[in-house]
């Protein structure tokens, strides 16, 4: 109360010294930030305010050393297939509370080096932003419904499915999701000639009462190449553990369900 | 792909340790029929840092000219 007093006065003083004699002193109050950092507790843990700012910021990721052997879509019978890899994932997380619900950003870039020959390398896992709470609108690079694996990550029962894409999604406090996503699939994911992406649509309806326990249904659609795939999958809690079960259907090649056909087996022509 | 049946089981075995059995059934475009059986492990040695073991058999003869076992090993610190 007191500063605020000191504050007014001086601004009236101000007034008054405008009006008067320019030589007389003004004394400026600056504010004193922060010269710390301050936790965000709204969004879940590890946010802090970025200082000066009301925008929350969380960090995360993981470093990964891997060796991979063998694989079944390689094209190849040979025995000793194997090599190590290394990966950084680096995820920067910016919330912030608007009229319209949460704005969410969301960098993942990850960076790779392959002793394969490969080399170097760098993906993004995801890169979006994002409005809403309940019901919310994406628009970016989005790590699609169809990336989730079972638990066990035998990898075959899913695809890479990263796109940019626009999507909305609902994921109530009931359990319930609903989303549909338009996504831009590259010349190579569609095969077609041209250098124009090619719209891929993909739905995701499910009840999700917790990893242990769910009901779910993806669905995807190439435009491109008119074809279509569903997978419905499950998990109860039985006994100590989870059991997941998933089925996968695809009409014909599309871009969200690995491919077992084509260039990865040799055996084969036609998709 | 044409379709397929995925399962697994993942439990923890003690505290610190899951395990899961896993097994995929699939018919390929060209109507051929594969299995492949295996298990994911994932021991926490310390918070936050993970080995998780992934081994796993593809019952496919010769003539599809792959390899039959794959997986990987991974050591991975979380943040």
């Amino acid at each position: 109360m007191k500063i605020k007093k000191l504050l007014i006065g001086s601004a009236s003083m101000i007034v008054a010294a405008t009006g008067a004699k320019a030589a007389d002193p003004v004394v400026m109050i600056e504010p004193v930030t922060a010269n710390y950092v301050e936790a965000c507790d709204a969004f879940g843990s590890g946010y802090f305010f970025i200082p000066g700012t009301e925008t929350c910021l969380q960090i995360g990721g993981y470093v990964r050393f891997e060796t991979k052997f063998g694989g079944i879509q390689t094209g190849s019978s040979l025995d000793n297939d194997w090599y190590p890899y290394v990966k950084t994932n680096l995820a920067v997380t910016a919330k912030s509370a608007t009229e319209l619900g949460t704005l969410t950003s969301r960098m993942v870039p990850e960076f790779y080096f392959y002793s394969n020959g490969t080399g170097d390398d760098f993906k993004f896992d995801e890169a979006y932003l994002e409005i809403g709470d309940a019901l919310a609108f994406r628009a970016g690079y989005i790590k699609g419904y169809w990336n989730e694996d079972l638990w066990g990550e035998l990898d075959n029962i899913d695809n890479v499915s990263r796109y940019n894409s626009i999507r909305l999604a609902y994921n109530g406090a009931d359990h319930f999701q609903i989303a549909l996503a338009a996504v831009g699939m590259t010349p190579d994911e569609t095969g077609s000639d041209g250098e124009l992406a090619k719209i891929g649509l993909s739905g995701r309806l499910g009840y999700v009462v917790s990893d242990s326990n769910y009901l779910k249904l993806d669905t995807a659609y190439d435009t491109y190449n008119e074809t279509y795939a569903v997978r419905p999958w499950a998990g109860f809690g039985i006994g100590p553990g989870t059991f997941e079960i998933a089925g996968l259907y695809a009409s014909g090649f599309i871009a969200y369900v690995p491919d077992f056909t084509s260039a990865n087996w040799d055996d084969l022509a036609d998709r | 792909m044409k379709h397929a049946v995925a399962a697994n089981y993942y439990f923890n075995v003690t505290e610190n340790f899951i395990l899961a059995p896993q097994t995929q059934y699939t018919v390929a475009s060209n109507d051929k029929v594969f299995w492949e059986a295996g298990f994911t492990s994932d021991w926490e040695i310390v918070d936050d840092f993970h080995v998780r073991t992934n081994i796993n058999y593809a019952f496919l003869d010769d003539s599809w000219n792959q390899q039959n076992w794959f997986g990987w090993v991974r050591l991975e610190r979380d943040f």
